[in-house]
């Protein structure tokens, strides 16, 4: 009866179409409609005999994918082979990406591996991620190599639900600033001395004085981001009860309340009244890296590691430096990790996919740059670059780096040595006494709606100084305490002994 | 009295200078500082006439050829879509206006109640792209939106039972024409204003919705002018904003953000300011009168 | 309002006329035709809206991939608890309220006022110009009145502070964090987008008003208020309330966009910025969680159902033709 209505319903809907008199789309509704009993009788057949199995990926990237087909059937030649998987990539533009992916986390849409960026967690929470615990052990074998303890990253209470890229998990805070302005100014001496975030201010008080037009210290995103957002502590997944000095200790604290807290805020304050900051620095439009490209910024805090410099360098377009606040500590940073969909019919293929694609540099490559000699040529350095005549603006696929790690040979505006810095940072790091450790929100999920609202009223205001910590940090305080920060202190500290108890 | 009427349309004119002045300003703001130069906003502030041009932004928009793809599919698509939407609004608009309807109640809650509740994003998705297939169709641009707005059937069924007179309605009637006569033939002629003003509505809610494209359009050859503007919009306004390491290639172009965010504003907003005046004629006064009267 | 009897009498006429072939049948069989009209749009309705309608037993449960819309957990009413325990509840359900008030009320006034003034223009071309104009800003996405409203208002670039305060001798004002500021802002950055689009709506119910009424009005020695009193505003009067109550249905919801992204989310401000969407969103921004965020809506859809069943029967009291069901 109801499939009877839903085809009366459809013929309804086809007749409009026709109505509208625009015959050749007709033609591809009836296109999908028959791929679409195609693909069912396919998948029925594929469970029985062990054929090239066929996944979706589902990515953002921020480079081009024009010629995407092209590259896929470049990377299926070797897939179909060495493993019997048959990838399909969906990249999405960044900004279409965070619109949609709370839609590919509802499972409404035939997603293999998707990827995550900030987090993982609210997949896990609606139960979209499969569990990989025993796939990885199955099929995972050169990511368990490569990746060993930093796995841990992906797991929630010891399942294995995401596989993040292997990235650098070792950082801390650091003050990144325009190394070109201080040689023309000749203070290096003065930066040198910096050792807290309270020393930079001689610096920008030079600045202020001798470079008017520039904004001596900004906040390094332009987004609802706090300014502390890479902070010393480990913030074990949002602020609420973090470990301080990067994990040293296993005591859940509320960051709010440390001493440490107080000072980066009054410090901040100092710099607002003494102008060194912009009035507008709460409601800040652009980033770091824009506003550098422009001459309008000298100096933010960011994420600081060993390749910050460097890469900062290239993002803004002019020669960064970087002054680290603490030693870097790894922790748990989950940025970029791969999930397989529940719902996927595909997962043994998936895994099988995610495993090839991270262990091997030839696919790695491939996806990452396209086709050597199409898309991107090799210097004479061995290095990535683009095709004579082309640039990143009309190259037809590039995809980049940022969605994976060390599996591919390095662009040329990279670090040559970069993986080699990576493993031996990540492995020599301090590590948090948190890390892999998840905290599971359910549970408090009230709180942290309140939470989140009490903090976007304060929390800018403060870190960026606009705001007195004489007064607004106790009303912060409170407000805190009445939305019920302690429940979730409490809460993440009974997760994190139990974490630490297997 | 021909010297009131003077001075009156001496102050009416200068009360709507006023406000044009009021509405322009902000307009002429947006205009300029698109064709600024970006580090000159930045350090400088904006202002009414630019330090130095710079069509940068411009340029990058107009690169990609798409752009006049996406114009035509957006045309075609307000085109079709808007002239369904008003024949099916003001359809049963009408009928909610006949005397004595039995269910006309029901029917009218019926058509209020889809405007104060709705299942939300993904209820809605997965029936369109699950049952009906609609995914990277032109239907998925003209469809899911077809006729969202109760709001104007109320104002168009309220427009026909104060502004269409009933003796005409009646005459016909007794001159045996069919309702479907009556209706195109006498309803739809004298009610020009409110079919342009519904019209014009939806024409806006067509050439303005980036929404439809973004969820269910993943092939280029469909995407709507203001879905490419949007994304580029979105994706200028998160490479600007973001510094973070992971997410940003290292290697991305460099795309100017505060001066691309106005031009896309005016590249967006220019056809309609172009189409608007073909609107205009239907709001002339007596043009309905004329009709009642013969 | 004449037109309004002759309708009504017709009505009479009809509905005689429907008793007279009293035969069940026969008296249903002319509407017929009517039904078939609305028929493309009821059926589109049920697609559409009342399908999906469904979606709203997400506010019930914990939604989950595997068990989908119908087979997740079931929580009970604990998904709505968010929106009833801030100390926040009482500020943002105030903000919602009286902006949507203060929307409705100067929006209205504004609206008319201004379709008059267009509708009085001796002069078509200066008539077609001036309304081309204030149609520009419903031609821009929020985002787009967002960053516009920052090149006005921001203290270190803004042109308020940099191009006329300044020069002036004046202080410059930090906008962003003086909540004085904001009521007004908020409200002028509303009226002044959305004043175009009411304004032809009004527009068109004028220009069917019949002239001959102004005529015998003037005739009578009434002057030119005292017609826009007497005759123009209560020939508008459906259409007000018809958008009226519409837009009382809406009223436990706001325009995200001018709430959050005009003031750029700035905390000191929260006071006066803060509405319901914004609470859910900021709450909600981090979790992503389905069932609160169909919980927050559906708590908005009931409030508005209840004020508008509500504001229907006070209509219908007074005077039943105006009454929209």
């Amino acid at each position: 009866m109801k499939k009877k209505l839903i085809s009366v319903l459809l013929s309804g809907a086809m007749a409009m179409g026709l109505l509208a008199g625009c015959g050749s789309s007709t033609e591809g509704t009836t296109g999908t409609n028959s791929t679409a009993t195609v693909t069912e009788t396919k998948t029925s057949d594929k469970a029985d005999s062990q054929e090239v199995e066929k996944i979706k990926v589902y990515l953002p990237t921020s480079g081009k994918f024009d010629d995407l087909d092209n590259v896929m059937a470049a990377v299926n030649e070797i897939t179909t082979k060495e493993i019997g998987v048959e990838v399909e990539f969906h990249p999405y533009e960044f900004g279409q990406w965070f619109q949609q992916y709370s839609l590919f986390l509802s499972g409404t849409e035939d997603v293999d591996i998707l990827a995550n960026y900030g987090g993982y967690l609210n997949a896990v929470s609606q139960g979209a991620a499969y569990d990989l615990t025993d796939l990885i052990q199955q099929y995972g074998q050169d990511i368990i190599a490569m990746e060993g303890d930093f796995l841990k990253s992906g797991e929630v209470n010891g399942t294995q639900y995401a596989i993040p890229i292997y990235a650098s998990y070792a950082w801390t805070m650091g003050i990144l600033y325009r190394q070109d302005v201080v040689d023309e100014l000749g203070i290096q001496d003065l930066v040198d001395n910096v050792k807290t975030l309270e020393d930079w201010g001689e610096v920008l008080a030079v600045v202020k004085e001798k470079k008017p037009e520039m904004t001596p210290y900004v906040r390094n995103n332009g987004s609802t981001a706090t300014n502390f957002q890479y902070g010393t502590w480990d913030d074990l997944g949002n602020n609420y009860g973090v470990l301080m000095d990067g994990g040293k200790t296993s005591d859940v604290v509320n960051l709010f309340e440390t001493d440490e807290y107080a000072k980066l805020c009054s410090v901040m304050h100092d710099w607002y009244l003494a102008g060194y900051t912009s009035k507008d620095i709460q409601t800040q439009t652009d980033g770091f890296p824009t506003l550098t490209r422009n001459d309008a910024a000298f100096s933010t805090l960011g994420q600081a590691d060993f390749n910050t410099s460097f890469y900062q360098s290239t993002t803004c377009g002019k020669d960064i430096g970087t002054v680290m606040i603490s030693t870097p500590a790894a922790r748990t940073y989950n940025n970029v990790t791969y999930t397989i969909m529940s719902n996927s019919k595909h997962a043994e293929a998936a895994m099988k996919f995610l495993n090839f694609w991270f262990s091997n540099e030839e696919v790695g490559t491939l996806i990452a740059y396209g086709i050597e000699g199409t898309h991107y040529k090799l210097d004479a350095n061995g290095m990535g670059d683009y095709v004579d005549g082309q640039d990143s603006a009309s190259c037809t696929y590039h995809l980049g780096s940022g969605i994976s790690n060390t599996n591919r040979i390095r662009w040329n505006t990279e670090d040559p040595d970069y993986s080699k810095l990576l493993i031996d940072s990540n492995n020599s790091a301090q590590k948090s006494a948190a890390l892999g450790f998840a905290f599971d929100t359910s549970s408090v999920e009230n709180e942290i709606t309140q939470l989140d609202n009490v903090c976007s009223k304060y929390q800018i205001g403060l870190e960026c100084g606009a705001l007195d910590p004489e007064t607004a940090l106790a009303e912060f305080n409170e407000e805190l305490k009445s939305a019920g920060i302690e429940t979730v202190i409490a809460e993440k500290q009974r997760q994190l002994n139990e974490f630490l108890g297997k | 009295m021909v010297k009131k009427d003077t001075g009156f349309q001496i102050m009416d004119n200068v009360i709507m200078s006023i406000l044009s002045i009021l509405v322009l300003f902000p307009i002429l703001v947006l205009i300029m500082s698109s064709m600024s130069s970006e580090s000159d906003v930045m350090k400088y502030g904006y202002s009414l006439i630019p330090r130095q041009f710079d069509l940068t932004a411009y340029q990058y928009i107009f690169k990609e050829g798409s752009i006049f793809h996406s114009y035509f599919i957006t045309i075609f698509v307000t085109l079709v879509g808007t002239v369904l939407s008003v024949i099916m609004t003001t359809m049963i608009s009408y009928t909610l206006t006949v005397p004595g309807l039995p269910g006309k109640k029901i029917l009218s809650f019926y058509v209020l109640f889809t405007m104060l509740f709705s299942g939300g994003l993904v209820p809605s998705y997965m029936m369109w792209s699950n049952i009906f297939h609609i995914k990277n169709t032109i239907y998925a641009l003209i469809v899911p939106s077809l006729m969202c707005s109760a709001f104007h059937i109320m104002i168009t069924r309220s427009y026909f039972q104060n502004n269409i007179p009933g003796e005409i309605l009646e005459s016909a009637r007794i001159d045996g024409m069919s309702e479907f006569g009556i209706f195109f033939k006498i309803v739809l002629p004298l009610s020009t204003p409110i079919i342009a003003t519904i019209g014009f509505m939806r024409v806006l809610m067509y050439w303005n919705d980036w929404t439809n494209s973004l969820y269910y359009i993943t092939d280029k050859k469909l995407v709507s002018i203001q879905a490419l503007l949007n994304n580029m919009l979105t994706n200028a306004q998160y490479l600007a904003q973001s510094m973070d390491a992971s997410m940003v290639a290292t290697d991305s172009a460099s795309v100017p953000s505060l001066t691309l965010r106005m031009s896309i504003a005016v590249v967006g907003m220019l056809p309609m300011i172009v189409l608007y005046p073909f609107f205009q004629k239907y709001y002339m006064k007596g043009l309905t009168v004329g009709a009642v009267k013969g | 309002m004449e037109y309004n009897g002759a309708h009504n009498k017709v009505c009479a006429n009809l509905l005689e006329d429907a008793k007279m072939n009293a035969k069940g049948f026969k008296k249903f069989k002319r509407y017929i035709p009517f039904y078939i009209m609305a028929l493309p749009a009821i059926i589109y309705f049920f697609i559409n809206n009342y399908i999906p309608m469904g979606g709203l037993i997400l506010a019930f449960e914990h939604y989950t991939v595997s068990g989908g819309i119908w087979g997740s957990q079931k929580v009970g009413l604990s998904n709505f608890k968010f929106l009833f325990q801030s100390s926040d509840a009482f500020i943002m359900t105030r903000n919602t309220i009286l902006y949507n008030l203060a929307f409705i009320v100067l929006g209205t006034c504004l609206a008319i006022l201004v379709a008059y003034f267009l509708h009085e223009l001796r002069r078509n071309m200066s008539r077609k110009i001036y309304q081309t104009i204030i149609l520009f800003p419903s031609l821009l996405s929020i985002i787009i009145v967002s960053y516009l409203a920052n090149s006005l208002l921001a203290g270190d670039t803004g042109f308020i502070n940099t191009q006329i305060l300044q020069p002036l001798g004046l202080e410059s004002i930090s906008f962003y964090s003086e909540k004085k500021w904001w009521p007004f802002i908020l409200i002028f950055v509303h009226l002044w987008q959305m004043m175009g689009t009411s304004c032809i709506l009004y527009l068109a119910n004028m220009s069917a008003i019949d002239p001959g009424l102004y005529e015998a009005a003037s005739l009578d020695g009434a002057g030119r208020w005292q017609c826009f009193f007497k005759i123009t505003i209560p020939c508008l009067i459906p259409t007000i309330i018809t958008l009226t109550i519409l837009a009382v249905g809406k009223i436990f919801n706001s325009d995200f966009g001018l709430f959050y992204q005009v003031p750029m989310n700035s905390g000191a401000i929260m006071d006066v910025t803060q509405t319901i969407d914004t609470y859910v969103y900021r709450g909600l921004m981090n979790t992503a969680n389905m069932g609160m965020s169909a919980a927050a809506c559906f708590y908005q859809s009931i409030v508005g159902f209840c004020l508008v069943m509500l504001t229907n029967t006070l209509v219908r009291k007074i005077s039943k033709e105006n009454a929209m069901f």
